[in-house]
């Protein structure tokens, strides 16, 4: 996927099927985490094509990259959506509607505020 | 005493091994030749050799290691929540794991700045990163496929 513009069709697509689940409910809290960072993961994989750049193909290839175009802040959550969607994926973590709240206000929404002041129509 | 003379002396000694003391006084424009006709070549001859050079990025790679591992062990002793840090090492790359004791979002938060960290001190390693709660890791958890433990807590004392 090579264009801001896929990146935010993507991006757009991850939000369609999360409106879908019912994050209400600690059941699919897990998968709700998961989707919130992929579709984090497309709205910085298009800032760093906005400035020029690829973003690799591996967190450890995109992380930097995303740390040269994006405020320390934000960088952080987005690092933070990855490992704990890594972590749910993978191992026995329980996870909550509560954890999934508190990541979506606490770091995918000034995540997603930073990248639609870089990137317009970013959702 | 010739300038031959000299150089061949100093290349016996070279030869036997004795390239790290200094040469002796008065003798530095010999040395500088010796250098030029023997040392060089001798160098450049290992440089171009596979072994050597594959010995050479090893040992670099070990010292890497050495410095990735105490600047991990530093910050983490600083941050009360992170019980353990292991490390996978593969093909250059690092996937590093942080057990974390309390509210995993505040250790999350103690580990990620770590990464920020060791990626601005060593930007030549793509490092990938996983957080864990230490409910998480009972004694029959399994991760990584070679996994080096970098940092572990020291026990409070009785």
């Amino acid at each position: 996927m090579n264009t801001i513009a896929q990146h935010l069709e993507k991006a757009r697509h991850n939000l369609a099927f999360l409106n879908t689940m019912d994050v209400g409910d600690d059941t699919f809290a897990d998968w709700a985490i998961v989707v919130l960072f992929y579709r984090a993961l497309h709205l910085v994989s298009a800032v760093i094509h906005s400035h020029g750049r690829d973003h690799g193909t591996t967190h450890g290839q995109r992380q930097p990259r995303a740390e040269a175009v994006l405020s320390p802040a934000a960088a952080q959550s987005y690092e933070r959506l990855y490992t704990r969607s890594r972590a749910v994926r993978y191992e026995e973590v329980t996870s909550t509607a509560r954890e999934f709240e508190r990541l979506l206000k606490s770091d995918f929404g000034p995540l997603l505020r930073e990248v639609q002041s870089r990137v317009p129509n970013a959702a | 005493m010739t300038s031959s003379t000299s150089v061949r002396d100093i290349g016996v000694a070279a030869a036997a091994g004795d390239l790290t003391s200094a040469p002796p006084a008065g003798t530095l424009p010999m040395w500088g030749l010796a250098y030029a006709e023997l040392v060089r070549p001798l160098l450049e001859a290992l440089a171009a050799d596979p072994a050597y050079a594959a010995r050479l990025q090893a040992w670099g790679e070990e010292q890497q290691r050495a410095e990735v591992k105490s600047l991990l062990s530093r910050e983490s002793a600083s941050q009360g929540s992170i019980v353990a840090v292991l490390g996978d090492w593969q093909d250059g790359e690092i996937d590093l794991l942080f057990v974390v004791e309390g509210d995993l979002y505040d250790g999350e938060s103690a580990a990620l700045p770590i990464m920020r960290r060791l990626r601005a001190g060593f930007p030549s390693i793509a490092f990938d990163v996983m957080i864990l709660p230490a409910s998480s890791c009972g004694p029959h958890f399994r991760w990584g496929i070679a996994p080096e433990v970098l940092y572990r807590r020291q026990q409070a004392s009785t």
